[in-house]
């Protein structure tokens, strides 16, 4: 089967900037594909490309394989939603949600236009306001008028440009299941940007993570959140606590990694060869403050800080080389003193290594490193 | 929390810091030069003036009872009124052109705009003068193009009187028309694209609705000043087109009936007075209209 959306090989340069340096990936028909990233990485500049807003410097977008790059941007059948919306203020609800399907591109009857619209505020839940303009509209209703818009002449592709960023939290969470319940409804294919890895991991069917105009990795929530690729993915989407060590020896089907004096088992991965310097990965939550269990990792350090968060404890130790560590453990006990030598442990299998980076390690500009 | 859609620059003129600005009562005192002015040498004019209408009432009865006033004013309406549409219909693409315009495209587009203020309003209505008399420029050029066999009379007519006045409101109606224009956001443009419509359906659909209540500021300053116009009819026009400040003036210099003179401002006070009110009056309509619908 063909991917229903192709982005192959797509850069995008400025006089200045380079926007996007190499994206590819395929969206599959019905899925829903959440891009992921900070703010200017280039996560718009996908959308726009593929909504035919600018023309890509290099690459192509193809639709069930049929190449669209060049194709006029009022006849590529593709919703979109922009940041903040676009609602036509000087047009009701209705009116705006009708636009397209008065359009030479989508022209239909009077009433099969009608029937259209009004199943649209039906399935956003807008039925009612239809004669509101857009300043009469609350901000989740707007965003509604915005989804119904883009979707009442039945696109190929919707594309949604962060659009629940100027949402409130309450009605955030409440739009990202409505949207899910859409495209399930409706089968819909969807490209949905975000720069919130918990939104992203709430809609995602699949998610892409883009770095600096490129593709830092692609795969469900789960294969980013648990084997992450590297440093930036890892602090990205959640805690991430670091080590550097050197592979020893690979036995049994584990490396021995080398970290100072203390010697960690990890997980093997293939290709690594003894001598090769390796980052290590422990998500905080997986990691243990106090006795280690035999035939777990451990590593020496010092408490740093303490701090009981309710649904955990959150401790923050200093290893012996000066990186801080945390750990968030569930069910929280009791505090420990700050300034005593502890030893931080967690499960062997719980240890992830990190492709070397190329570039300099990034820091993520809106990664959140609260769970 | 402050919505990033609404407040897109954090903004200097905080709530305390214009409270602090006003709590120094100076701020009144900076008025008055400026109110004095005005009362001394225009309003205390004007009361004067209307005062003086009053001593013969009866005036009034013949600016409505000799057919000449009325039918001066109405050809004057007549005449602001093509000015007005001339001044839209060159204003509109114009003021288009610098909303989508980058920055420092505007900036030498207010610039050629503003530069024809530099100079008198009599200069450039006798160079309207050189261009479109008999043996001006634009029949020298025709005649010797070969288009035309006789000059043509360009000058002294209705043709004249509108090149001019068009030509000094031109700068109200682009400015006026920009200022709105400018805060049109261009992305509804590029949203309607693609949502399927062509170029022209997004612009005559979104852009031009848009600009509505802009074009209705910018023609009705054009329309007003047009009609209380006078030098340029009085230098570009023939007899036909005496405007009703040409009236006044008659009256004033020439027949010395300053009595006259002053009901006939009145009137066009009045008459101008009520097309503001009027134009005020439609635009909120169509405004509360837009809101119901
Ligand atoms: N029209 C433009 N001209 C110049 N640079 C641009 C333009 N649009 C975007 N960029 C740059 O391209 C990069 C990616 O932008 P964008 O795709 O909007 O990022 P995101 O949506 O991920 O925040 C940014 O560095 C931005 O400054
Ligand atoms: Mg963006």
């Amino acid at each position: 089967m063909t991917a229903h959306l192709t982005i192959d090989n797509l850069a995008k340069r400025y006089a200045s900037t380079t926007a996007l340096d190499e994206v590819s990936f395929e969206v599959e028909p019905g899925e829903l594909k959440v891009l992921l990233g900070p703010s200017g990485s280039g996560k718009s500049t996908v959308l726009k490309a593929v909504a035919g807003l600018i023309s890509p410097t290099r690459g192509r977008v193809l639709v069930r394989g049929k190449d669209i790059t060049d194709i006029p941007i009022h006849r590529r059948n593709i919703g979109l939603v922009m940041q903040g919306y676009s609602l036509f203020p000087h047009m009701t609800a209705y009116e705006n949600v009708a636009f397209p399907l008065r359009t030479p591109m989508h022209r239909c009857g009077q009433r099969d236009l009608h029937e259209r619209v009004v199943r649209m505020f039906e399935l956003t839940g807008l039925a009612g306001l239809e004669s509101q303009r857009p300043a009469e509209l609350s901000g989740g209703q707007q965003q509604r008028v915005a989804l119904a818009r883009a979707l009442v002449f039945s696109p190929e592709v919707l594309l949604l440009d962060e659009p629940l960023a100027a949402l409130d939290r309450e009605l955030r969470e409440r739009m990202q299941e409505e949207i899910r319940r859409i495209h399930r409804t409706l089968g819909m294919t969807i490209i949905y940007v975000t720069h919130d890895q918990s939104e992203a991991m709430k809609v995602a069917d699949r998610i892409v993570v883009l770095n600096r105009g490129r593709v830092a990795q692609e795969g469900s929530a789960v294969q980013l959140y648990e084997s992450p690729i590297d440093e930036f993915v890892a602090h990205f989407l959640g805690g991430a606590n670091f080590v550097t060590g050197t592979v020893t020896s690979i036995r049994n089907g584990h490396l021995n990694v080398e970290v100072g004096d203390v010697e960690l088992r990890v997980p093997s991965v293939d290709g690594l060869r003894p001598e090769t310097q390796v980052t290590l990965m422990v998500r905080p939550e997986r990691v243990q403050v106090g006795v280690p269990d035999a035939g777990s990792n451990h590593l020496p350090g010092t408490v740093v800080d303490s701090t009981y968060l309710g649904s955990a404890l959150q401790t923050i130790v200093s290893l012996s080389d000066g990186t801080v560590w945390k750990s968030n453990v569930t069910p929280a006990r009791s505090r420990v003193q700050a300034g005593a030598p502890t030893h931080l442990h967690w499960r062997i299998e719980d240890t992830r290594v990190l492709a070397a980076q190329q570039t300099p390690t990034n820091t993520p500009l809106e990664a959140s490193n609260e769970p | 929390m402050p919505s990033i859609e609404t407040q897109p620059h954090a903004s200097r003129r905080t709530a305390a810091a214009v409270a602090f600005a006003r709590k120094s009562r100076g701020g009144l005192l900076l008025l008055l030069p400026a109110l004095g002015y005005l009362c001394l040498f225009f309003f205390l004019p004007l009361v004067f003036l209307l005062l003086q209408s009053a001593l013969t009432p009866d005036n009034y009865l013949r600016v409505f009872r000799e057919s000449v006033y009325l039918d001066v004013m109405y050809r004057t309406a007549r005449m602001s009124l093509a000015v007005t549409g001339v001044c839209l219909v060159l204003g509109y693409p114009f003021a288009y052109f610098m909303s989508t315009a980058s920055e420092r495209m505007v900036n030498v587009a207010v610039g050629v705009v503003i530069l024809p203020f530099w100079t008198s309003i009599l200069v450039r209505s006798y160079a309207w003068l050189v261009l479109l008399q008999r043996e001006g420029i634009v029949n020298k050029v025709l005649l010797n193009l070969k288009l035309i066999d006789h000059p043509l009379k360009l000058v002294y007519n209705l043709n004249g009187v509108i090149c001019g006045i068009s030509y000094i409101m031109l700068p109200y109606m682009i400015l006026v028309l920009y200022a709105s224009m400018r805060n049109i956001d261009l992305q509804l443009l590029v949203v309607a694209r693609s949502l399927g419509a062509t170029r022209l359906r997004a612009f005559y659909r979104i852009f031009v609705p848009l600009t509505a209540s802009g074009v209705m500021a910018g023609c009705s300053l054009v329309f007003i000043l047009s009609f209380g116009y006078f030098i340029t009819p009085a230098l570009l026009g023939g007899r036909e087109q005496t405007t009703f400040s040409m009236l006044i003036d008659i009256q004033m210099n020439q027949l010395l009936d300053w009595r006259f003179g002053a009901t006939l401002s009145a009137v066009l006070l009045l008459v101008i007075m009520l097309l503001v009110v009027a134009v005020r009056r439609i635009v909120r309509v169509e405004r509360s209209v837009q809101w119901i619908q």
